[in-house]
């Protein structure tokens, strides 16, 4: 604090200079070990700094010691809420680099799962999202639903959350007998309990007040700072990896993309619920045309793809997930670069909280929707 | 009767006589030299380029469009495993981007990913910077690839995709390319005074820098007063 004369009016007296407050890496609402400094005038944030890496364990540098088929797990670890969802990234840019052909059974339980996973992730994001802002009760409810998500994972794959759910190839285990009765279980719910959050959420005056017109985030600007998932999609870009450029199979179903129009908080909020009842809506088609035959393409044992290099990206919950791998003929990647969603959207933070007061900075957090496993890798 | 329990104890002895010779000759070759650590870091095979996966692109509007305007600057521009690939020149990277931003037949309004390579075995071409970039409204995806020798600077992006700047910054933490013109280069994700570079090849993946650990995390051994916890003890007998 500069010195200053106490002489004068107490206009001249309360004429605060900038405050830097520290958030974080514990507070809560910062979902993990996100370090935010804030430059405060007043209540208004004039400046922004993260202090991110807190998490970092060099998955990049580890992969180049591993094998193609070792690394997948290490995937399921950057954004733990949504493995399933890393997983699929990382394997089918392995499958492009060894130009394998994924049966289409694979490819439709690779889809439905990854939808779960989805509507699990967005479900966790409300929680804790309307948590941040105040509104305890959505939490619960929301856990409600993902534990189902979660138990139907378990008895799939073996694991709730870190899931290692697909091998190079297509899939270790095919559904089990009562995998499709516990799928149309939960979808017959679904539809209903998300009418039950809008039912909370939609009109409730707290929840207006403290997201509609906040952050807003114009197209432009979002496609410049690579923003991708729905963050994007609320400025309204309709912009969604399933159908700009299909993999596994989403060429076969029939979706909508869910945009806002203002790229407000709220907006964001009405994305994320459309795309968990499109999610919904994908997995009913993935049962309905399921088909039959293997999960598993012929891979060989050993995975020495060619000298070769490709870039993949799914459509994760978070967004734009990629991968780009250098292959130099080994059973190793000469180099392994992992696209992450929320490490690149989490720079739109400064953008969206300058002139915005410190408790709009929580909601903010919560809007991006980050994960500090990917962000920091 | 006696013959069936004489042939296994017969049998067995044999085993058990083999069994400790290669132990015997064993302790020697435990002795070999211990995993030489970093300095020996993986040796990579040379790059070549398999015929059936990379190919020469031809017939490309927009492929020719950049060679025409760029000449020289573009020094190769192929596809590998359908996925189109252009080598610049450094000197020429921001015209290039800025054009391929800007062109309304290009319009790479998205930086999607920046990153390096490090290929030690290249002379003077010791870095590749590669950016995978996105055109919304094509819907088309292009990868920008410059090689750069070791300590050079290569010029910021973020002129031209303000997306590029967190990104250009986990490069320089991890590779210790200076990108000139950047706003704000620190490292982002490593501590500020970590040394050295861990995706650079020679950086070795089994190491811990003791020097470091000292200074920051305080790993000092606690020390109890046990003579307390004895007069206690004695006292509650």
């Amino acid at each position: 604090m500069q010195e200053r004369e106490v002489t004068g009016t107490h206009h001249t007296l309360f004429d605060a200079d900038e405050m830097v407050l520290n958030m974080g890496p514990q507070h809560p609402s910062t979902h993990g070990v996100l370090r935010v400094l804030l430059k405060l005038d007043g209540e208004t944030v004039t400046g922004l700094d993260c202090d991110i890496g807190y998490l970092h364990r060099g998955v990049e540098k580890i992969a180049e010691s591993d094998t193609y088929a070792m690394i997948t797990p290490y995937w399921d670890r950057l954004d733990y809420v949504a493995a399933v969802s890393n997983d699929l990234c990382y394997v089918l840019g392995v499958e492009k680099l060894l130009q394998v052909e994924v049966p289409k059974r694979a490819q439709y339980l690779r889809v439905i799962l990854t939808e779960l996973q989805r509507i699990a992730s967005h479900l966790l994001w409300l929680g804790t999202h309307a948590i941040d802002i105040g509104a305890v009760t959505v939490l619960l409810y929301c856990f409600r639903e993902r534990e189902e998500i979660l138990k139907i994972f378990e008895d799939f794959i073996g694991a709730r959350l870190t899931a290692h759910a697909f091998r190079i190839g297509g899939l270790w285990w095919d559904a089990y007998p009562e995998f499709e009765k516990r799928v149309r279980d939960f979808l017959a719910i679904v539809h209903g309990r998300v009418d039950e959050y809008e039912q909370l959420l939609n009109a409730n005056r707290i929840w207006l007040g403290r997201t509609v017109g906040i952050g807003v985030l114009p197209p432009e600007e979002a496609i410049n700072l690579s923003i991708t998932g729905p963050v994007l999609r609320g400025s309204g870009v309709k912009y969604d990896i399933r159908k700009a450029q299909p993999y596994s199979s989403y060429e076969d179903f029939d979706f909508e993309i869910p945009i806002g129009q203002s790229g407000d908080t709220y907006d964001r909020y009405l994305v994320r619920m459309a795309e968990i009842r499109q999610s919904a809506s994908i997995v009913e088609q993935a049962l309905d045309g399921l088909p039959e035959g293997p999960v598993m393409a012929k891979v060989p044992k050993i995975i020495k793809p060619p000298v070769a290099e490709v870039y993949h990206s799914i459509e994760a919950p978070k967004g734009e997930i990629g991968v780009y791998l250098v292959s130099d003929g080994t059973q190793k990647p000469y180099r392994m670069r992992i696209r992450p969603p929320s490490f690149i959207n989490l720079q739109a933070l400064r953008r969206l909280s300058i002139g915005h007061l410190v408790a709009d900075v929580v909601a903010l957090i919560g809007t991006i929707d980050i994960v500090l496993g990917e962000v920091d890798r | 009767m006696p013959a069936v329990p004489a042939a296994p104890s017969e049998a067995a002895p044999t085993p058990t006589d083999k069994a400790p010779s290669p132990p015997a000759a064993k302790p020697t070759p435990p002795k070999a030299p211990p995993p030489a650590h970093g300095a020996a870091a993986k040796p990579a095979p040379p790059p070549k380029k398999g015929p059936t996966v990379t190919v020469e692109i031809t017939g490309d509007s927009l492929i020719d469009k950049v060679r025409q305007q760029f000449g020289a600057a573009i020094t190769e521009a192929v596809a590998t495993l359908g996925q189109q690939i252009v080598r610049v020149n450094k000197q020429s990277l921001v015209e290039v981007c800025r054009f391929l931003h800007d062109d309304p037949d290009a319009a790479f309004d998205m930086c999607a990913d920046l990153t390096l390579v490090h290929w030690p075995d290249r002379k003077d071409q010791e870095l590749d910077l590669v950016i995978n970039l996105y055109s919304v409204s094509h819907n088309r995806r292009l990868r920008v690839k410059a090689s750069m020798a070791d300590g050079d600077s290569c010029p910021s992006l973020t002129g031209v995709w303000a997306g590029a700047d967190w990104m250009e910054r986990e490069a320089y933490d991890m590779f210790g390319v200076k990108f000139e013109g950047h706003p704000d280069l620190r490292r982002i994700l490593l501590p500020e005074d970590w040394p050295g570079f861990p995706l650079r090849k020679e950086y070795p993946i089994e190491y811990r820098d003791n020097e470091w650990t000292d200074k920051h995390l305080d790993y000092r051994e606690v020390d109890y007063d046990t003579s307390l916890i004895d007069v206690k003890y004695s006292e509650r007998r």
